[in-house]
């Protein structure tokens, strides 16, 4: 088990020939992913490590599980839709700064298909020990992963591995760890993530890092909320966000519809809050994620 | 990237929405007949509350620019005024479009009780506020919905136009001002631009990044990524009251490094970051900016473990920096990656030869556990000088 992604799941790369994307699929190859073609526009014919490259999806005779998105961002649109065209299940983007009208726009498509979408921004997807997808745990920063029965959802792609690291130091591994980025839209989130942790049978806890901005955490505190039943597994949650407000070192002010929209929803105090309303375990410091999750799966906390 | 009201109103115009046709001053005013609303253009809001909003004649006209021009109001260096046509209200509106971060589309607001406080009307009677969302692939449907007048309908269908066309991120009309003869004028607009979308925009705004000004040290930081794009260092600069000198990398493990170090009782000197493998000239530059500072008590540097940053090539920016310096304060690094064992024996030289108090740590201790024994070090540095 795991979640999104495992070891029968058949890649493709979207802009496989760019420096970026050559090294995407060396990693993934080497985490034993099963990378089955590329695309990059006038580069069909070519192999990037072994695979087939070509010039556009319709010309992939076998069937595709995930596309995983590193094409430029001017050009990210034009592959997202392309591989909702193909009925590509799952699709995890990787490029950052895609405009987002743009994206927007990808998320309506893909909404009447019901295809899923992991990111923008995001540094990949990481079912330990079984398949990987974009740059999440290349190089030396593998060593912060191992397999186990924690699943993480992180806003940062850097703090998905460092995440996963203070787990390991406190003796857990991982199941899969999730890099769903931070942009203004975003793809699948906390609550929607939340629901394949439940349904694995391998994850046993959940550990989320979350950011300021935006209402993800606030979101899934209501889903927790509403729920019929309590959710089934303990979650442990960092926030980051305590220096930005302390210091009053914010974004540009969306003004007054932003205040509008999300109310008091977007601080750290706020999200803090409705987290643990709804029973998640908050860390203040981002380590103690790791003991705190060790101890509440051993019925200490 | 936020506009100021002038500029928010050209787009405005560009969509064919009738605006209050206002004269931008620079410098000096020219002499003009009867009344007119003198608005200082400003990025923050709040401006009518703290007097950069009056109707005045010539006369008051000149003496106000005078005052306001070249001068501080709300944290920010006033460059231009509007003197904006005089409007007169029969009633006014709000409306907006902005994205709906949980609905993943956009949401039109509309208020048949625009003016300065919607949040307040939104608070006391919410029932006031029409929030309506957009289906992004059909554009707004059934407008009567949101408003049966149709000069406001045809208002909303040239905002959404706008929104659209200029990739904007939000856009608000607020007031939306109706003249007894039952015209409409839009008078303010707050607008906020997609910087990814720069590129097509149909007019170039000029790049700003904050509306504070900027120091001396935030100015030389910016001014290292400007003319060298390998990587970035020193995009990201906040001069801070603290003594722990910063130099961490990673949007996020940034962000969890400072709420670590101020959680433990640390204070930061300053708040940057280097990070996409940046050359090491361009780590020496940011470090010398960051040590210049007078009366530290440490120098922190941190990140995750890098995927493929060399971290030897980046700490021996730090590393010359610090031997040209010989600082006697704690220096703590935890950083490991590409390289690193390079990186330590570069180190471990600096701190036998120069007699640096380095404490170097790798992936077996966690990121915000250094920030702590950063901030232990720099109580115990300071205790012994004050002792």
């Amino acid at each position: 088990m795991a979640i999104l992604i495992n070891e029968n799941t058949r890649f493709l790369i979207q802009g496989i020939t760019g420096k970026q994307g050559q090294r995407t699929c060396q990693e993934m190859l080497l985490a034993g992913s099963k990378v089955i073609a590329g695309v990059t526009p006038g580069k069909g014919g070519q192999e990037v490590e072994g695979v087939p490259v070509y010039n556009s999806i319709a010309e992939i005779s076998e069937k595709i599980d995930c596309s995983v998105i590193l094409v430029p961002p001017k050009f990210a649109k034009a592959a997202i839709l392309e591989v909702i065209n193909a009925n590509i299940p799952l699709i995890n983007i990787v490029t950052e700064n895609i405009p987002v009208h743009d994206m927007a726009y990808c998320f309506s498509k893909a909404k009447e298909k019901n295809i899923r979408i992991i990111g923008p921004t995001s540094a990949g997807i990481n079912s330990v020990g079984k398949s990987k997808c974009g740059p999440i745990g290349s190089g030396k920063s593998k060593v912060s992963f191992t397999p186990g029965n924690i699943g993480i959802i992180s806003r940062s792609g850097g703090m998905s591995s460092e995440t996963s690291l203070v787990l390991k130091q406190a003796g857990l591994g991982q199941s899969t760890v999730v890099s769903i980025g931070s942009d203004i839209l975003m793809g699948e989130s906390f609550k929607e993530l939340i629901q394949d942790f439940e349904k694995d049978e391998e994850t046993k806890g959940i550990v989320l890092f979350g950011e300021i901005g935006g209402t993800a955490e606030e979101d899934l505190a209501e889903y927790l909320k509403k729920r019929s039943t309590p959710y089934p597994k303990p979650i442990v949650a960092f926030i980051s966000g305590t220096f930005v407000e302390t210091y009053n070192i914010q974004n540009v002010s969306l003004g007054h519809a932003g205040a509008i929209i999300e109310g008091d929803k977007g601080t750290r105090k706020a999200k803090v809050k409705a987290l643990k309303e709804a029973g998640v375990l908050i860390a203040e410091v981002h380590h103690e994620v790791g003991d705190m999750m060790k101890k509440v799966l051993q019925n200490e906390l | 990237m936020k506009l100021k009201e002038f500029e928010g109103k050209q787009l405005l115009e560009l969509s064919n929405i009738v605006i209050s046709k206002g004269i931008l001053i620079k410098d000096s005013v020219q002499p003009f007949e009867g009344e007119k609303v003198f608005k200082v253009q400003t990025l923050s809001g709040g401006r009518g509350k703290s007097g950069g909003v009056k109707v005045v004649n010539y006369e008051e006209a000149k003496t106000l620019a005078t005052t306001f021009l070249g001068s501080e109001f709300l944290n920010e260096t006033i460059t231009e005024i509007l003197l904006d046509e005089k409007i007169e209200i029969a009633k006014e509106y709000y409306l907006g479009i902005m994205f709906d971060t949980s609905k993943r589309k956009p949401i039109l607001i509309f208020s048949e009780e625009g003016g300065v406080d919607i949040e307040e009307i939104k608070k006391s009677s919410p029932e006031k506020v029409i929030l309506k969302e957009i289906n992004f692939l059909e554009g707004i449907q059934d407008l009567n919905s949101i408003t049966t007048n149709l000069k406001i309908q045809e208002v909303i269908t040239k905002l959404y136009d706008c929104f659209q066309k200029n990739d904007c991120r939000m856009i608000e009309i607020n007031p939306l001002v109706e003249t007894p003869e039952e015209d409409f004028f839009a008078v303010d607009c707050v607008t906020v631009l997609d910087d990814d979308a720069r590129y097509r925009w149909p007019i170039q705004f000029e790049e700003r990044t904050d509306n504070r000004k900027a120091t001396a040290r935030e100015i030389a930081a910016h001014e290292i990524d400007r003319n060298d794009h390998r990587g970035v260092a020193g995009k990201t600069f906040v001069d801070l009251d603290g003594d722990i000198a910063i130099l961490t990398s990673g949007g996020g493990a940034t962000m969890t490094l400072m709420d670590a170090l101020i959680e433990f009782g640390g204070k930061p000197a300053n708040f940057t970051e280097y990070s996409g493998n940046p050359p090491q000239e361009k780590v020496e530059k940011l470090t010398k900016i960051v040590l210049e500072k007078e009366g530290l008590n440490g120098l922190f540097v941190a990140g995750v473990i890098a995927n493929f940053t060399n971290i030897y090539e980046t700490l021996k920016g730090i590393i010359n920096i610090l031997i040209e310096k010989k600082p006697k304060f704690p220096i703590v690094i935890r950083r490991a990656g590409p390289h690193d064992e390079e990186a330590k024996e570069a180190l471990m030289n600096a701190k036998k030869e120069y007699g640096l108090d380095i404490h170097y740590f790798d992936e077996n201790t966690a990121m915000t556990e250094a920030a702590k024994i950063m901030v232990e070090l720099s109580q115990k540095y300071k205790d012994g000088n004050t002792n």
